[in-house]
């Protein structure tokens, strides 16, 4: 009853028209951002983050996680009808969507996509206040040692679960970590590493790095591969699913559904892990597994059932716990800070209505996808169409925007600038830049909490608290784990090596 | 004071960084000359990072020594990096690292980069409405877009919704540089 209670709360704070209105506008910008290629969920989250500034607390995070969730159906748009997903996770949604636009089903593909991305981000809006509301009621009696072991934990699983070399993804997290220390020490007040310069005495600002790192670096690197490549996109057919056929593929959207909701919860395993395994798991148990690829309904909607309804389950340790369980959540959690809220047992307490406003909005925004993609994927498509050539100086304005907006200080504009270059580099020389932001955002809640918990207790704290040393024997596994297995694949692959030699 | 702290602070710390760069630049160029060149990128990115690294761990010696104090998160952080790094450039060594990406179109990346640095400081002086507006015309050519309508119309128009939804609506105070004395 309790939770009934404190929803009504949350769909009353979105009684009015500007909720409605922001919440529109996040549909729209979120699935015309996840729709161009070259734009992630976080990359749009973080170019649009400042502009929520001028806004209350309670719209700026209506329109950030309304973009977060509709950026999700939005990359499947291009994946079915070009074969260019527009986010990561769409990679696999192309797999059938883009056979079905060959066969001249693209409005088949698009409506699957569309119910599946509708049922998928609704059922992981649910397990969101669900498990986030009990979580944050046990979260509340956390102490220093329990969050720096969580905060851990949280890196440790990014790290793991990131593609790729691991110990290029740890080497990034530490820069990030690293960039985290710059300016006044949290604790002792003492300035650290800002070699005299007044401007670095708060550190650097958190939502230029963000954009610099997730949108200007993106500029960059395609201005080095530059082809003047423009996509042009087919007309979609107009006959969408029938009822018949989503009938049948209801246990796809059901069973990925909850797969991508789990999948979500985890830190670091994002949407793109939780789409490829529900797309697996949905082929293993089809009655048609032989579909798979060429053009399968139960495929597309196995890959967007999942996807958008890991952004719910993602959405649980950041709100519960202020950890973020993906890149997109990082920004998020950058976005509350602007706000001077942390997210967390505590917000839940000070701030229910926030909390709350931000599950209904959830809610409602799922509905508005559903209407917005049925009447207005025409035009998104031809929005979409707009020529790299425009979109990506336009892509620099707004970070330039964005990057001052936040304090007025064109040294924010420059480092902003300066991330991108950084963020370029790291990209093409093989080290994940969400690592990162996420050294960035849990640098200050690492240190501070180390620190304190040694402060209070003396370091062996950390052996004295059950649930801190739990997680920190899970985290130290995670960490180990993937090096040992990158270890044994270089054994391997030397033994090879001497082998052919 | 010891030779650690006098290298934490001041001309010491000055000496480092030149013993840094000059070391860095070093290894640079006797990479680039020699027969591990295709993994340029994998051995300086790595030497660079562990440079930042030893610099940050020598500044911290000036730091006030005190358990849990403000030296150890970095240090430990310093540690861990200069380790990982260590681990990446032995991969090298042995083989396993993969080559660089082939060079793109690196030029042409590092002109978009100069424009966008010189757009950057355009706003201080000519305000961010003018600057944009050239900074559009400018970077959309640059990028091989040669439809001059389309090109004019776009700047125009994102100049006046950035006017309109930024400065008007958001309350954004964008740069007006010189034109701040017209207002």
């Amino acid at each position: 009853m309790d939770l009934l209670d404190s929803m009504l709360v949350g769909f009353g704070s979105l009684v009015g028209w500007k909720p409605l209105i922001i919440i529109i506008v996040g549909v729209i910008i979120g699935i015309l951002a996840g729709a161009m290629p070259g734009l992630s969920p976080s990359t749009a989250v973080a170019l649009l983050v400042p502009f929520s500034y001028t806004m209350t607390p309670e719209l700026a995070l209506i329109l950030l996680t309304t973009i977060y969730l509709a950026t999700n159906y939005g990359g499947s748009i291009t994946a079915v009808l070009i074969n260019t997903p527009g986010t990561p996770a769409a990679a696999v949604t192309a797999l059938d969507g883009y056979p079905l636009t060959l066969q001249g089903k693209a409005g088949k593909g698009l409506g699957t996509a569309l119910i599946a991305s509708t049922i998928g981000g609704s059922i992981g809006v649910i397990v969101l206040v669900l498990f986030a509301v009990p979580l944050a009621h046990i979260a509340i009696k956390f102490g220093p040692a329990d969050y720096f072991a969580l905060a851990l934990f949280g890196l440790a699983t990014v790290a793991s679960m990131g593609r790729g070399n691991i110990i290029k993804a740890l080497v990034a997290i530490l820069i990030g970590l690293m960039i985290n220390m710059i300016g006044i020490d949290p604790i002792s007040g003492i300035s650290r590493f800002s070699f005299g310069n007044d401007r670095l005495y708060d550190g650097f600002s958190l939502i230029p790095a963000l954009i610099g790192l997730f949108a200007v670096s993106v500029v960059f690197a395609k201005a080095e591969e530059w082809t003047g490549f423009n996509r042009t996109l087919e007309k979609v057919g107009s006959k969408l699913p029938t009822l018949k056929e989503i009938l049948e593929i209801r246990g796809a959207i059901l069973r990925s559904s909850i797969i991508g909701t789990i999948i979500g919860i985890f830190p670091g395993a994002g949407s793109t892990i939780a789409s490829f395994i529900s797309y697996d798991v949905s082929k293993r148990s089809s009655k048609h597994p032989e579909l798979f690829g060429e053009g399968s309904l139960e495929g597309v909607a196995a890959a967007e059932a999942s996807n958008s309804s890991s952004v719910g389950g993602a959405l649980v340790p950041l709100l519960a716990l202020g950890i973020p369980g993906s890149a997109t959540d990082a920004v998020l959690l950058g976005a509350f800070m602007l706000h001077d809220l942390v997210p967390g047992p505590l917000l839940f307490k000070t701030r229910p209505e926030l909390v709350y406003g931000i599950f209904a909005a959830l809610i409602v925004a799922n509905i508005f996808i559903l209407l917005l993609g049925l009447y207005g994927n025409r035009l998104f498509i031809r929005v979409v169409a707009v020529p790299d050539a425009i979109l990506y100086p336009m892509i620099l304005t707004l970070a330039v925007v964005g990057s001052y907006s936040v304090a007025g200080s064109l040294f924010d504009v420059a480092s902003c600038i300066g991330f991108g270059i950084m963020g370029w580099l790291l990209k093409r020389y093989g080290y994940p830049v969400a690592p990162v932001v996420l050294g960035i955002v849990l640098g200050k809640m690492i240190e501070t909490n180390f620190r304190r918990a040694v402060m209070m207790h003396g370091y062996s704290v950390f052996l004295k608290e059950k649930l801190a040393l739990a997680v920190l024997i899970i985290a130290v596994i995670s960490f180990l784990y993937p090096l040992m297995k990158q270890w044994k694949e270089d054994r391997a692959k030397r033994a090879a090596h001497s082998w052919k030699t | 004071m010891s030779l650690m702290e006098r290298l934490s602070q001041g001309w010491g710390l000055l000496l480092v960084i030149a013993a840094g760069l000059a070391a860095l630049t070093l290894s640079g160029f006797l990479i680039r000359r020699s027969s591990v060149r295709k993994y340029f990128g994998e051995i300086m990115v790595p030497l660079s990072v562990m440079a930042v690294c030893i610099l940050f761990v020598f500044i911290t010696f000036s730091f006030p020594e005190e358990e849990a104090g403000p030296a150890v998160i970095p240090q430990l952080i310093a540690f861990f990096t200069v380790t990982f790094c260590m681990v990446l450039l032995y991969r090298v060594a042995q083989g396993l690292a993969k080559p660089d990406p082939p060079a793109g179109r690196t030029g042409f990346m590092l002109a978009v980069v100069g424009i966008t640095a010189g757009y950057c400081f355009l706003i201080d002086i000519a305000g961010y409405f003018l600057s944009t507006f050239l900074f559009l015309l400018v970077l959309m050519y640059v990028l091989g877009y040669r439809r001059r309508a389309v090109i004019l119309s776009v700047a125009l128009g994102w100049v006046l919704f950035s006017y309109a939804i930024f400065y008007r609506f958001l309350h954004i105070q964008l740069p007006l540089g010189f034109w701040e004395n017209f207002y």
